[in-house]
């Protein structure tokens, strides 16, 4: 009984260091989690956010996300500038889901007044396997006639589905 | 080609239709040959107390990590739905493990079959395959759900033999309705959740053992089984600790360094501890102090050599004690992930090694 014991020890002991290695060499982010049963298993997140399109001369900056939500740091120089940011969203869990909030924010009196922005609807319903796309537009103003000292804007994007029928 | 499955149809049709149909010839099979499925008392009691200390665990690791709004909806008739397509399989796997491990509890090979068939039956196939296209991923499937899955289903064999189905359904089920009706879901990680289901089937393993040999011992003389049992929990608790540190849980974090840039202090595979600080000491850190930053992707250990106050904000260069010139772009506060503390040689090389064999993007 003993060795079986200290087997299974073992294995656990290393089990979890190569855990640790891996983790601490991995980015990681934080997802929402079951219990560890499978059978059903929501997996709705952010996949990807990239700069589409960028003004000669404008400056994209850092895009960060983790599974629900995106934050951009766009930097325009000009009216007229713009920049094109897309956020795919993929379903690769087994369960369908319902668009059930979608809220972008900016950083106010921080960031420039002129910079204004929008953003298209994602798919509403996201069956499982399925992607979906949001592009957010970040614009200077065209009709900015004084040059403001802040040309930088930050904007918080929360994307949050739940389960769908 | 695996994108072109419905997975969603799998998932709310065939598979509690399927586990439906084998659970209700279960039942007639299990009337006919009169298999004994009743537990005491006092086994309902201990099995319930490791459900809910199951359920305790996976909601304290919430007040750690955070909690997160449940994607499950929670309309009465979704809740029926989501119980109905979660729990008949679970039964419907349990009954079947129960069956297949009475008729062949003498043959080990049999059962160690029957486990990882069963456990493959749970496996999400489309995230599996999709991992396939990325080696990160595919190890965080692997080690985050696949093995923690096996492990289980290993646990679950071994109590399904000592006991009964009943007891693995008063793990499971009470455990999965709790995670269908709360409105809150732990927000945490692959690590966590693997490691945590890991060491809790271990513990949950050995408390079964234990108990056994107790049994045992009531007929026959006593031995001493103390000392393995200090050992194991000593064991245990330093898994539970380090799985915490990596984790971040505690004030100080470990990261493995990659470069040799602040060399000879520490180099490449060492191990740093650094401690997390508040903005307030973090805006008010001397010069030579060794911080620990992110610039991109990156986390970067290099020493302060200067301090400036830019547009009324604090701001720090840095340089590697390595390198000729100090780093192209001040530090911010808000980039300072924390303070050297000290470090321990060549522990990192595992990583090391992982980060060569992905290629991973963040150097750390």
């Amino acid at each position: 009984m003993k060795s079986r014991t200290n087997i299974v020890i073992g294995s656990l002991i290393i089990i979890i260091l190569l855990m640790s290695f891996a983790y601490s060499t991995f980015a990681t982010q934080l997802t929402i989690n079951g219990t560890a049963e499978i059978i059903g298993e929501w997996n709705v997140k952010i996949t990807d956010v990239t700069a589409q399109y960028v003004s000669e001369g404008c400056d994209a900056g850092e895009t960060q996300f983790t599974n629900t939500s995106v934050t951009f740091n766009a930097k325009l120089f000009k009216p007229g500038d713009y920049i094109t940011y897309s956020i795919m969203i993929e379903n690769s869990g087994n369960i369908n889901a319902t668009l059930d909030n979608i809220n972008f924010t900016d950083d106010g009196v921080n960031g420039s007044s002129a910079i204004i922005y929008k953003y298209s609807e994602p798919h509403p319903i996201l069956t499982a396997g399925e992607q979906t796309c949001i592009l957010v537009q970040v614009i200077y103003d065209e009709n900015v006639t004084e040059m403001p000292s802040i040309k930088t804007k930050t904007i918080t994007g929360i994307i949050e589905y739940v389960q769908g029928d | 080609m695996y994108k072109e499955i419905d997975y969603s149809l799998v998932y709310n049709f065939l598979n509690p239709v399927i586990w439906g149909g084998i659970l209700i010839y279960l039942m007639i099979d299990m009337k006919r040959k009169y298999i004994k499925t009743k537990l005491t008392k006092k086994q309902i009691v201990f099995i319930s107390l490791i459900s809910a200390i199951h359920i305790i665990i996976y909601f304290y690791l919430g007040l750690v990590f955070g909690f997160s709004k449940s994607p499950y909806s929670h309309k009465v008739v979704d809740i029926i739905k989501n119980c109905i397509i979660e729990i008949l399989p679970i039964i419907g796997i349990e009954i079947a493990r129960y069956i297949l491990t009475k008729k062949n509890k003498n043959k080990k090979r049999s059962l160690i079959l029957i486990t990882i068939i069963l456990s493959l039956l749970q496996v999400n196939y489309y995230i599996l395959l999709k991992a396939f296209s990325n080696i990160e991923e595919l190890f965080e499937y692997i080690f985050g759900t696949f093995i923690p899955l096996i492990a289980s289903n290993f646990l679950y064999t071994y109590i399904t033999l000592k006991e009964s189905y009943v007891s693995i359904l008063i793990m499971k089920v009470p455990a999965k309705i709790l995670e269908l009706l709360v409105p809150i879901l732990t927000k945490t990680n692959w690590f966590i959740i693997g490691s945590t289901e890991l060491i809790y089937s271990i513990i949950v393993y050995l408390l079964f053992k234990f108990k056994d040999v107790e049994n045992k011992e009531r007929t026959k003389p006593k031995t001493t089984n103390k000392a393995s049992k200090f050992s194991y929990t000593l064991i245990i608790i330093m898994c539970s600790i380090l799985v915490l540190l990596v984790a971040g849980v505690f004030k100080y974090e470990p990261i493995v360094i990659l470069s040799n840039s602040m060399k000879p202090i520490f180099e490449r595979a060492d191990i740093i501890i650094y401690e997390k600080a508040d903005i307030e000491k973090l805006s008010n850190l001397s010069i030579n102090t060794i911080i620990i930053y992110k610039l991109d992707d990156k986390y970067i250990a290099h020493r302060i050599v200067a301090k400036v106050k830019e547009e009324g904000n604090i701001k720090y260069k840095t340089k590697g004690d390595r390198n000729n010139l100090e780093d192209n772009e001040l530090v911010e506060v808000t980039q300072i992930k924390g303070i050297y503390k000290f470090h321990i040689k060549y522990i990192g090389m595992p990583s090391i090694l992982l980060y060569e064999l992905f290629n991973n993007k963040s150097e750390k």
